[in-house]
């Protein structure tokens, strides 16, 4: 059972007169068993959220709870948790098995059983043959794999994780990330996973805590990031090509144009004068404007540029004020230059506030 | 409360690192920073043990008289041409020979393992390796030069007050050199090859590679070098007392100042004064660590890379 | 167009010789033919003064006084070894300077790997103007501290003793090894330190268990340096010691003599005094060379 909680976190630097917070007015509560990613780009403050969970940094102000018990109190290595460094943080100067054991035997832990604990883990993770080798030795992939190794043979009640994936190449972490989840699954350890790619938050959590300069933006299921994104920040920075946010101002009942160009949005409900619009580019389509009766004027915007995928195209549309992005399926029909209509009805129109950023309920 | 739980560990670290560090910190002061201030506290003595036992406080007396004194122009003189052939014409020469050894060459290693070999060996050891070397009824350098037809009679390389210096800057750059060439060869090291390739497509050859990356680049280790070099010869002390037998001539040919504040303070046995010499020595040694640093300091946040 | 093509039709045979080649060629083995000729050179440089030294102490001194010296190997005699090393007045001097060498070396080696380990992990105001201290020490000119030292010395009883020295050695040389050893201590990752808090180590743990097997190398560099500095000084010691305590740099510069001298005796004093610390530094050279080169050029 590990529950952990956070209820008005806070941290500082520099004390309490110190600048802007690192970390501001964090409450959640990870439930257990659950994997649930921190995703935000660097400097949001999510490895100070981690290392304020594992102890290694002090709260400011604010508790942080596992199991009901306060925790902030008490010593990194009294938490019962494991920690994946984003550099494995492997002892030089030890061979892998006594990297692994070395936290068992520092917690006085019998000789068999951590023999028998560190034979498990390394078999589990395919790397029994290594044992007796330094790390300096092995490949990265087989060093993740010890610090993953020491960090299960360890049976914490919680797993943190700081970016273990990216110090790896493309491949082998597609590869780690699916054994990860597989992992997980077998283990069902409550785990939080420090990460910037949200593409590797979305694939292994349960829920994700998206957070910006310190804030908790929003934290829910994936779908619900995804299809809800509570904030435009948390809707620009989730999904593959980014979501086209673009201001619009209502101009009738139900549709809104977007600012300075030709392109209009039919939306129900009427969220307000001025708002940020945001269209998913794989979920708008394409028209030429040939099929349009060929009158350019017709045309919302130009193609700049076609970058192929294979499956699919990315289309970059010049509107005037703005690039709008469209996914199409395959390559495509357009060529650059061609005047093309961008077609929104089957997409999902998500409204924020100009000012605040904040989700429009429509 | 969390706060006075992170003042408890900060405290507890503070406690530790202070633990740690308080020894040796309390043994340099104690140990280092007496004795200096005793030293300038002497230096503003008549303290002379030659002349009996009165020690009358004269101030700033001292320092009057060492600026007025011909004999510390004169070893300022010489101290000056030293220092200009080993700071500058050292440095010079290792930039050079990194430049030479930075290259791949069969054997490369083991030369950078004997580069240590002049700086390991005690300075005592070198003024006398030199005196076998370059003296005058003995000597080899006599022995080849006789031999080859160069000369007809030996010369007298320590005998002439002129040809010591030159023999104790032979001296002191065979010990500096090596070790500055393995400073100049780790800083050559920190610059990236691609520059250079960069600016091979640009079209610049190799001298102008020399003065355009090169040497801006290594403007940090040089500045170093000068400052370590500078330290080290103002405070050349072994191999001069080895080479003239602890003269400093003939007729004070080798006398630097720092040599000169010894002959004072135990020849002269005046103590006094011979302690402002020392610690006008000192000064002088700041004083020109300050001047390459602002000579060649970094200005500002403007790296100079040429990246 | 046409150009592009044609030249992409000759990049598919090798390209013909041309006299430009041959001359490039010749450039180049002449550029490497003087180059090693100028590391020939260098070597010879930097080996040849101490192997002469070397010789000299090995042959009798009336074969090597000649015109033309005789170095027929047949001559070869350790004479002058046996000599000086049967000589207490020689081997007194010298076992003071190991004594004092190893002795000053553990002090240095404790206090100093324990401070630098603090100055390297606890960041505080003014570390840096404290590290930059340690280095300006190096620029004081021995004569300052001498008198005052004697003095110190003469008033704790310590004049002459062995321990006056280790006191003195260990002043002078343990900002050196602190300078040095900050340098290594920085090397270590701090996710290291983090992962063995995790793992349960008390800071006192992390320093002995993770911090020191990390820095071996740099610890074992910078003692041999300490012991190296220890045994090379000579004004120190002959201001502060007399005859008990005197130590073996002394001795030998005693050989010297402003007129008549014992050539063959100095000869071999100085390969006595020489080759431990050289054998020393030539061990230790690849962390020495990290230690106070590269310290150096960051700094």
């Amino acid at each position: 059972m590990a529950e952990i909680e956070l209820v008005h976190v806070q941290k500082t630097y520099g004390g309490h007169k110190g600048g802007a917070p690192a970390v501001q007015d964090l409450s959640y509560t990870i439930g257990d068993g659950q994997f649930v990613s921190l995703l935000g780009p660097s400097g949001c403050g999510k490895s100070t959220t981690l290392n304020m969970i594992a102890g290694l940094e002090d709260i400011t102000s604010g508790e942080i709870l596992i199991d009901g018990q306060r925790v902030d109190d008490l010593d990194a290595d009294k938490r019962d948790l494991a920690f994946v460094f984003q550099d494995y943080a492997l002892y030089p100067h030890m061979n892998v098995y006594d990297n692994i054991a070395f936290g068992l035997r520092m917690r006085k832990v019998a000789k068999a059983e951590v023999d028998q604990r560190v034979h498990d883990a390394t078999r589990r993770l395919d790397i029994e043959h290594v044992l007796r080798d330094k790390p300096r030795r092995l490949s990265g992939g087989q060093r993740q794999r010890v610090a993953l190794a020491r960090a299960i043979a360890r049976r914490p009640a919680v797993f943190l994780f700081d970016e273990p994936l990216s110090n790896l190449d493309a491949l082998l972490r597609d590869q780690t990330r699916s054994e990860l989840k597989l992992l997980h699954a077998e283990l069902g350890a409550t785990s939080v996973y420090v990460t910037h790619d949200q593409e590797e938050a979305m694939t292994l959590s349960d829920r994700i805590v998206v957070m910006s300069r310190g804030k908790l933006e929003q934290y829910g299921t994936p779908y619900e990031i995804y299809h809800q994104p509570a904030t435009e920040f948390v809707a620009s920075f989730v999904g593959k090509p980014r979501m086209n946010l673009l201001p619009a101002h209502r101009e009738g009942d139900g549709r809104y144009a977007v600012a300075g160009s030709t392109l209009r949005v039919a939306l129900a409900g009427s969220p307000g004068g001025e708002v940020r619009l945001g269209l998913r580019p794989e979920e708008c389509g394409l028209v030429g404007a040939a099929a349009v009766g060929g009158a350019a004027r017709d045309a919302h915007g130009t193609v700049r540029v076609i970058e192929p995928l294979g499956n699919a195209s990315d289309v970059t549309v010049d509107l005037g004020p703005a690039l709008f992005t469209v996914r199409v399926p395959g390559f495509g029909t357009v060529h650059v230059g061609d005047p093309v209509q961008i077609d929104t009805s089957a997409a999902r129109v998500h409204t924020f506030d100009p000012v605040t950023g904040r989700r429009l309920i429509d | 409360m969390s706060t006075t739980r992170a003042d408890q560990r900060r405290r507890r670290d503070l406690r530790f690192g202070l633990g740690l560090s308080l020894p040796a910190v309390a043994v340099v002061v104690l140990l280092l920073g007496y004795p200096m201030g005793y030293a300038l506290y002497m230096s503003g003595f008549s303290w002379n043990d030659k002349l009996g036992s009165s020690h009358p406080f004269v101030g700033l007396a001292n320092y009057s008289e060492l600026l007025g004194d011909p004999a510390v122009h004169r070893a300022l003189g010489r101290t000056l041409y030293f220092s200009a052939f080993t700071v500058l014409g050292g440095v010079a020469l290792a930039v050079l020979i990194a430049v030479l050894l930075n290259t791949e060459f069969r054997g490369r290693t083991l030369v950078r393992v004997l580069l240590l070999v002049p700086w390991a060996v005690p300075p005592v050891v070198n003024g006398i390796m030199w005196k076998l070397i370059f003296d005058g009824s003995s000597g080899i350098v006599n022995t080849i030069l006789l031999g080859t037809g160069l000369i007809d009679t030996r010369v007298q390389w320590l005998a002439d007050p002129g040809l010591t210096m030159n023999v104790l800057i032979f001296a002191e750059m065979w010990k500096l050199l090596p070790f500055l060439c393995l400073l100049m060869l780790a800083g050559l090291q920190g610059i990236p090859t691609n520059i250079y390739k960069a600016a091979r497509i640009d079209g610049a050859d190799g001298w102008q590679r020399f003065r355009k990356i090169t040497l801006p680049n290594m403007r940090g280790p040089i500045m170093f070098a000068l400052i370590v070099q500078s330290m080290w010869s103002l405070k050349v002390f072994d191999t001069i007392y080895v080479l003239t037998g602890g003269s400093g001539g003939p007729a004070e040919g080798t006398t630097t100042i720092n040599f000169l504040a010894y002959l004072v303070t135990f020849s002269n046995l005046d103590r006094g004064y011979g302690a402002s010499l020392a610690i006008a020595t000192m000064v002088l040694v700041i004083l020109v660590t300050l001047l390459w640093i602002l000579l060649l300091g970094q200005r500002g946040n403007d790296r100079g890379d040429a990246r | 167009m046409s150009t592009l093509t044609e030249r992409a039709a000759s990049t598919t045979q090798p390209r013909a010789a041309t006299p430009r080649d041959a001359g490039r060629r010749r450039r180049r083995r002449l550029g490497t033919i003087g180059h090693r000729a100028l590391v020939a050179l260098l070597l010879v440089y930097l080996l040849a003064p101490f192997v002469w030294m070397l010789v000299y102490s090995l042959y009798p001194s009336s074969a090597l006084q000649q015109a033309s010296p005789d170095l027929n190997p047949g001559l070869l005699t350790g004479a002058s070894y046996a000599r000086l090393l049967s000589d207490s007045s020689f081997l007194v001097p010298m076992v003071n300077s190991a004594i004092v060498g190893i002795s000053t070396t553990i002090v240095c080696m404790v206090l100093g790997s324990a401070c630098a380990y603090a100055f390297a992990r606890y960041r505080f105001r003014g570390r840096n103007a404290l590290l930059l201290g340690m280095l300006t020490v190096q620029a004081i000119p021995v004569i300052v501290l001498a008198v005052p030292l004697f003095i110190l010395l003469r008033a704790f009883g310590l004049y002459d003793r062995l321990p006056g020295l280790i006191v003195t050695y260990t002043a002078f040389i343990l900002p050196l090894v602190i300078w040095m050893l900050v340098g290594f201590f920085d090397e270590i990752p701090p996710s290291l330190e983090r992962a063995a808090r995790i793992d349960g180590c008390n800071r006192l743990q992390i320093m002995i268990k993770i911090a020191f097997p990390l820095a071996a190398p740099g610890l074992a560099a910078t003692a041999i340096l300490a012991f190296i500095t220890s045994w090379s000084d000579f004004f120190l010691a002959k201001v502060l010691t007399s005859t008990a305590a005197t130590t073996l740099p002394v001795k030998t510069a005693a050989f010297q003599g402003l007129f008549a001298m014992d050539y063959t005796s100095a000869a071999t004093a100085g390969v006595i005094t020489a080759v431990p610390v050289l054998l020393l530094a030539l061990l230790a050279q690849k962390w020495i060379i990290r230690g106070l080169v590269e310290g150096a050029v960051k700094g």
